[in-house]
């Protein structure tokens, strides 16, 4: 109680500092374009292919800033997984888990149970399983931020044997899961976007925090080559939003009468809309121009080691457009992203 | 003597009769029978600047003890215009027109600015307004930007020497003994600084400059007196001195390049786990909205100028200063949120800040090294009742002496009567002994020589090497480029730069002026 008068402790309206292995920079920001479309997500690696979602399109990279569509549907695809032997797991809005490619293809559907709200993030445990992550049971995907403003807690885990089509709930009650990956001890490590943290998910279902603390609000992670992970963060964390966050007629009525463009929340891309007061002052500091309000987008991905701590980052800073990082994919020593608020897939080498 | 020429050692210093306004003839002072200064002859000439320099321990602080009646010689004399006087006392010396500037201030903190400046010299009751607006007029005239409304207590360490310097030049004092004027000054204010004495010797006033910065002294002086080891070693005109002839005069050997070798090429330590976390700290408008995060095993330097919140954000962190009570931010440390009222709280949780101004924060001075050991090792235990022992003392003493090579002149010297380098190492050990996670230096090398400014930094890195989290608070750029494995740079209240060692100077001053 005494906290919450004060605003100390738990009720702190504090956010991480970008600093040590976040300190920004512009690697995203100059990094090539390996394709530029509308909303681009989901990269992931299949086989020796790199394939990414443009809202219902499936797209393979073709090399030299080209990019094939390899099959379109009318829903928006919202999670992706790509297998070893070139097979990808695909999870359309309201239609569930689909296989594309190789033996898979025929196999019964994942009956994974998501509510209201859509599969947010998928990935291949060996042949014969695929993680499930649900954001929410209560908002679909693309109803992210009214899921983070309604302080929803129904994301969920799941464990799919791909053979038999049969799906195991490993935990529930998360705040958006919107990555899950395997680590190397048989766990599941989850992203959980609302409690800026990744949580590892063992066998029995007992989940224990991996980090904590984070900058900006997790998405899809993936393990790296050299046994890291990289973690794509699509939105920074502010002192704004964590304070419309702890008010709840505030949020009701935004909720109510805004549309949520305008939100006091974290966005995908820059505002560029002038009923968004909040983005129209900044201020010359040292020669350069600085927003005066806080930055609700971001672009940014960290590589972490195998113990999931942060060794370094790669930014697009307040001031660029490549924001809203949701997806990271390796291959060959070239990191893949998507900035689905920037519309494009950047392509950076990490020799 | 190594490393000097026999004609350089021969260099005595010159006395012009009817030139010199002061001369120390064979002084020695003795503590315990123990020579702290052994047949030193120093003269002053009107009007010149001469600058002291030596090794903590070399008997400068002694010698100007001496002419300012704080301590009398053993043996020798003091000549003053041709008169041989007795200086018993501080006011004797100051009626005979010596004022000494301290390194360590001694002003009353519960007064006033203008108060302490007419101090003494009160006309009136000193709290009625023709005194605060004498005060603004004086200190308008050095250029030195403090209120004088404000209380002592309040200010920054730079601005309590611009108090102390402005009381010495309104005693219009014949000589002005300066120890360690520049070490809190901004750059700014050294310059202004370095043309009040210049104004001063233009007045005929002679200067006795004390500093630890040798560029100040071959900037500012027109004479330069090596000691060592309490004795003379050499007095020459400063255009015939370079740092390398003060420094190898100093600890006769070459350690310039040992210590702010810049451009060498370091591999900074990996980071460790994050043992420290700042998130939107506050605290009135001396720390704003500030933020920054501390690895174990490395370095974190923190730059910045005079004012830039450094020392405040520090302090809160360690529980020496509360802040805001709404929306002061938190603290972390290896992620558990924590909130200090006293300092005990945070030295039990592993967090030790060790002071910048170590006399009124960093020891108790009429106690032995023995005795303040034992003080910070009962602070950090969890012992019901807390007393000195005199053996466990004497076992910390004994055990801490070596390892950071404190020198006394004996095992019950009174930390007071160290020298500068060697109180602050007491005040490394008292904070070590309390096994901590994360050490604060704020300004570990401030007064401190150049043979113990290797000793602290050789520490400090071994502290990082052990895998501790250490944070180096320095004005001194130099000290920040070669110890930092990263640099944060403070501006007006908060960090507002990172950047990693290699960086140039400039680029690092650049973050911390704009």
């Amino acid at each position: 109680m005494f906290d919450n008068f004060r605003g100390s402790g738990t009720a702190a309206l504090t956010v991480p500092p970008m600093d040590g292995a976040f300190r920004p920079n512009l690697a995203i920001e100059a990094a090539p374009v390996a394709a530029a479309c509308e909303e681009p997500d989901n990269v992931v690696v299949a086989g020796d292919a790199v394939f990414f979602s443009s809202k219902g399109r499936l797209l393979r990279l073709a090399g030299e800033g080209r990019a094939e569509i390899v099959q379109e549907f009318p829903e928006p695809i919202t999670a992706m997984a790509g297998a070893a032997d070139g097979a990808l797991a695909l999870a359309r809005e309201s239609k569930g888990v689909t296989f594309i490619g190789g033996a898979r293809a025929a196999l019964k559907p994942p009956a994974v149970e998501c509510g209201q709200g859509g599969i947010t993030a998928m990935a291949f445990i060996g042949d014969d399983k695929l993680a499930v992550a649900v954001g929410s049971e209560d908002n679909a995907p693309d109803e992210w931020r009214r899921d983070l403003m309604e302080l929803r807690r129904s994301g969920s885990v799941w464990l799919c044997d791909v053979a038999s089509g049969n799906a195991k709930k490993m935990a529930g009650g998360l705040g958006y899961a919107y990555g899950v990956v395997p680590d190397d001890s048989g766990c599941l490590i989850v992203s959980e976007a609302w409690r800026a943290k990744l949580t590892r998910i063992d066998a029995s279902g007992g989940g224990t925090t991996a980090l904590d603390n984070l900058p900006a609000y997790p998405s899809r992670i993936v393990r790296d080559s050299d046994g890291g992970y990289w973690l794509a963060l699509f939105a920074p964390r502010n002192q704004l939003v964590e304070f419309v966050l702890r008010e709840r007629g505030y949020r009701e009525r935004m909720i109510r009468e805004i549309a949520p463009e305008n939100w006091v929340s974290p966005t995908l891309a820059p505002h560029d809309s002038p009923l968004n007061p909040m983005q129209e002052g900044g201020q010359k500091i040292g020669g350069a121009i600085k927003p005066w309000a806080p930055s609700f987008s971001y672009g940014l991905v960290a590589r972490l080691d195998r113990n999931l701590q942060p060794e370094y980052s790669l930014h697009s800073r307040a001031n660029g457009r490549r924001h809203g990082v949701t997806s990271v994919a390796e291959r060959d020593k070239r990191l893949f992203a998507t900035s689905k608020g920037g519309g494009v897939l950047v392509d950076m080498s990490l020799q | 003597m190594n490393g000097l020429a026999a004609a350089e050692l021969d260099a005595r210093p010159r006395t012009v009769a009817g030139d010199d306004l002061l001369i120390m003839r064979d002084v020695t002072k003795e503590y315990y029978g123990v020579p702290a200064i052994k047949d030193v002859t120093f003269t002053l000439r009107r009007g010149e600047v001469h600058s002291l320099v030596g090794e903590n321990g070399a008997g400068k602080s002694t010698l100007t003890k001496m002419l300012s009646g704080v301590t009398t010689p053993t043996r020798g004399a003091i000549v003053l215009d041709g008169k041989e006087v007795d200086i018993q006392s501080p006011s004797q010396a100051r009626e005979l027109g010596i004022v000494m500037v301290f390194q360590e201030t001694s002003l009353v903190p519960s007064m006033t600015v203008a108060q302490n400046l007419f101090l003494g010299d009160e006309k009136t009751f000193n709290t009625l307004r023709p005194l605060y607006i004498a005060a603004q007029v004086f200190l308008s005239s050095l250029n030195f930007d403090v209120n004088p409304w404000a209380q002592v207590a309040t200010l920054g360490a730079a601005k309590k020497q611009m108090v102390e310097i402005g009381r010495a030049v309104r005693q219009n004092a014949r000589v002005i003994i300066f120890d360690e004027p520049t070490a809190s000054l901004t750059p700014e204010e050294k310059s202004h600084f370095f043309a009040l004495i210049k104004r001063l010797r233009d007045r005929g006033v002679s200067v006795i400059f004390i500093s630890h910065a040798l560029e100040e002294a071959l900037f500012i002086s027109d004479r330069i007196t090596v000691l060592r080891d309490g004795e003379h070693v050499i007095t020459d005109e400063a255009s015939k001195f370079d740092r390398e002839k003060i420094v190898r005069a100093m600890v006769g050997r070459q350690l310039t390049s040992e210590l702010y070798s810049i451009h060498r090429a370091r591999q900074a330590r990996r980071r460790g786990p994050t043992v420290l976390s700042v998130e939107n700290l506050s605290m009135g408008k001396a720390v704003r909205n500030n933020s920054f995060t501390v690895y174990g095993g490395q370095i974190t330097g923190q730059f910045g100028l005079i004012g830039s919140g450094r020392t405040e954000t520090a302090k809160i962190v360690a529980g020496v200063l509360k802040r805001d009570f709404f929306h002061g931010g938190a603290v972390r440390i290896e992620g558990r949120p924590v909130r200090y009222r006293v300092p005990r709280q945070a030295v039990r949780d592993g967090i030790i800040y060790v002071t910048e101004d170590r006399k009124v924060e960093g020891f108790f001075e009429t106690m032995s090294i023995g005795e303040n050991l034992q003080v910070a090792h009962l602070a950090a235990s969890r012992r019901g009742v807390p007393v000195l022992r005199m053996r466990e003392a004497q076992q910390l003493y004994e055990f801490w002496k070596p390892k950071l090579s404190i020198r006394a002149m004996s095992d019950a010297a009174k930390v007071i009567e160290l020298s500068g380098g060697n109180q602050q190492k007491v005040v490394i050990a008292k904070s070590l002994l309390q096994r901590p996670k994360v050490v604060i230096f704020d300004e570990p090398t401030r007064g401190v020589d150049v043979g113990a400014i290797a000793e602290i930094h050789h520490l400090i890195n071994e502290l990082a090497d052990e895998g501790m989290a250490v944070v180096v608070i320095s004005s001194y750029l130099p000290e920040i480029l070669n110890l930092s494995d990263r640099i944060l740079v403070f501006r007006a209240g908060r960090v507002v730069e990172e950047f990693e060692p290699g960086t140039s100077d400039e680029t690092v001053m650049y973050a911390a002026v704009h």
